[in-house]
């Protein structure tokens, strides 16, 4: 049950927004254009008022992207803000997981002593206010145990609850990741067929993470007992029972284990695995699954449309255009071929 | 060619003996020179091998880097460099190849593994990780050709110094000794006729 906000209001005002994003035909066209006529571009997208903030410090696609970011964060802060009640808590479920992205770079600019003024140039630009007590903690704090502590909301600090002064950085941000979607689980667990739906969306994000992160730790020669150690709780396609098979498993084993599932293409993800080797990289894997993972996500589109789904289809497809658009920018920088750009658009 | 050198028998048996002295000079010379060459033409097969890798490695990881900050983006690559503590370093050494010291490139971190990139790995990104392991190789392959670049540069420095050397030995330091030394030999049989010729003389009268 949704309480202290009309959802009808917020879902319109949701599905308000996502008609003004750009449809996916207008972005292949972008692929054409030169970094100059697509930096004129993005600026009359709708991100106009953050380049021009960010125009006096950077140039071509490192603006887009700075712009591109924190044009996101605004836009997410202005969704929560009329999404209150247990629909912002919902919704914070899927916007969470950027404040745990900032979580991690304040870690690694803390144990490497980076300097403050460096972050703040633009991997946590002081143009962006919400930055500011990411910065104050880089700045007062000299060892990652003390970063925790000093996080500043309380669901970070809980992330670290297991950790020891000795933990090493990436301890802490395997514990970021597994806090991140084990909250997640936690604040979608009560009944309710929208709630069912975001439910599985985390799980199946859960299951793709911990697919490519086996296959990936089988690539780089780990342990099965590190293997174990990084699958995160909460999927369905591996769950708990499975965690000792899946870590043991060879990549055939792995395919074979997926086979068990009704609702998981094997054959097709063994086809991606395939091309994955040949290519020795796990580029077609991670677009198989992304491409799945879409599918779940437009679905919320038209499923429950007095729910947080409308609002989360929203913001995924607000987060895919700013990906698109810094992927056609970048890519087009880096001279990457447009049929590669193309195939990478979702 | 004017000689100045006094026609005596010491100094024609002191001649002789640094003649001799030149020509095993000449002979290891000649040899020096035809070993470098022969470990310059297997270097060389080698750098051509290596100079070709390196291309393609190069082009591999600047296509991984591409696709890594447009797919994540510049700001999450720079994040994730962030956590590297471990620096690449090169230190050179000198080692001898048939007496020409050459460089010898030894490296430590110049591939970190994925643990020693410090980032956590579960919420890690396959396309920044490839890219990371990428330019590892990268980085790896480069100093093996600069090392082998140094090398065959100062083997090629060395070729041509001994060649010069024997070049010289051979068309100017033997001859010119030979010369000398049948010189001292002609004079010494004409003293030795004119001696003759005087002891006749001496004896007629």
């Amino acid at each position: 049950m949704l309480s202290g906000v009309n959802p009808a209001e917020a879902a319109t005002r949701a599905k308000s927004r996502r008609g003004s994003l750009i449809d996916s035909t207008r972005m292949r066209q972008l692929i054409q254009q030169t970094p100059e006529q697509l930096t004129a571009t993005v600026a009359d997208s709708g991100y106009r008022v953050e380049m021009d903030l960010y125009a006096g410090r950077f140039t071509g696609a490192e603006l887009v992207e700075v712009a591109l970011s924190h044009n996101l964060g605004r836009e997410i802060n202005s969704v929560l803000g009329f999404c209150g009640g247990n629909l912002g808590d919902q919704v914070r479920v899927f916007a969470a997981r950027f404040g745990y992205a900032n979580a991690k770079i304040v870690l690694r600019a803390v144990f490497n002593e980076v300097d403050v003024d460096e972050v703040a140039h633009n991997l946590l630009p002081v143009e962006n206010e919400d930055n500011g007590i990411w910065l104050e903690i880089i700045k007062n704090n000299s060892t990652l145990h003390e970063a925790a502590g000093n996080m500043r909301e309380k669901q970070y600090r809980g992330a670290f609850k297991s950790l020891l002064e000795e933990s090493t950085l990436s301890d802490y941000e395997d514990a970021l990741d597994r806090h991140y979607y084990s909250n997640a689980l936690k604040a979608v667990s009560g009944k309710g067929a929208a709630l069912g739906v975001l439910r599985s969306f985390l799980k199946s994000e859960i299951d793709h993470r911990n697919l490519l992160n086996l296959i990936q730790g089988a690539a780089i020669g780990m342990t099965s007992e590190d293997r174990l150690s990084r699958l995160i709780i909460g999927g369905s396609l591996i769950p708990k029972s499975q965690f000792i098979a899946a870590s043991n498993a060879d990549l055939d084993g792995i395919v074979d284990l997926m086979r068990r599932s009704t609702r998981f293409d094997a054959s097709a993800f063994e086809e991606a695995l395939e091309k994955s080797k040949e290519m020795f990289s796990l580029d077609p894997v991670v677009l198989w699954l992304q491409s799945n993972q879409q599918a779940v996500l437009s679905r919320m589109s038209y499923l429950h449309p007095v729910s947080a789904l409308p609002i989360i289809h929203y913001l995924s497809s607000k987060v895919q255009e700013v990906a698109n658009l810094r992927l056609i920018v970048r890519g087009r920088e880096a001279g990457l071929e447009p049929g590669l750009l193309e195939a990478h658009i979702l | 060619m004017a000689l100045d050198i006094k026609p005596t028998r010491s100094e024609l048996i002191n001649l002789k003996r640094r003649i001799k002295q030149t020509q095993n000079g000449y002979k290891l010379l000649k040899m020096k020179r035809d070993g470098l060459f022969f470990e310059f033409r297997t270097l060389l097969a080698e750098m051509i091998k290596a100079k070709q890798e390196l291309t393609e490695v190069y082009r591999s990881a600047k296509q991984r880097i591409g696709l890594a900050i447009a797919i994540e983006g510049g700001l999450k690559v720079q994040a994730v460099a962030l956590a590297v503590s471990s620096k690449p370093e090169v230190d050179v050494k000198v080692r001898n190849i048939m007496g020409v010291n050459v460089p010898s490139v030894f490296g430590s971190d110049l591939n970190p593994s994925f643990e020693q990139r410090g980032i956590g790995f579960i919420g890690s990104s396959p396309y920044v990780d490839e890219a990371a392991e990428a330019y590892g190789n990268l980085v790896e392959k480069i100093t093996r050709a600069a090392e082998m670049e140094a090398t065959l540069k100062r083997m090629l420095e060395e070729i041509e110094a001994t060649k010069r050397r024997v070049n010289a030995l051979e068309y100017k330091v033997i001859p010119e000794m030979e010369e000398a030394r049948d010189f001292i030999q002609l004079r010494l049989e004409e003293m030795e006729r004119e001696e003759t010729f005087r002891l006749k003389r001496f004896k007629n009268k």
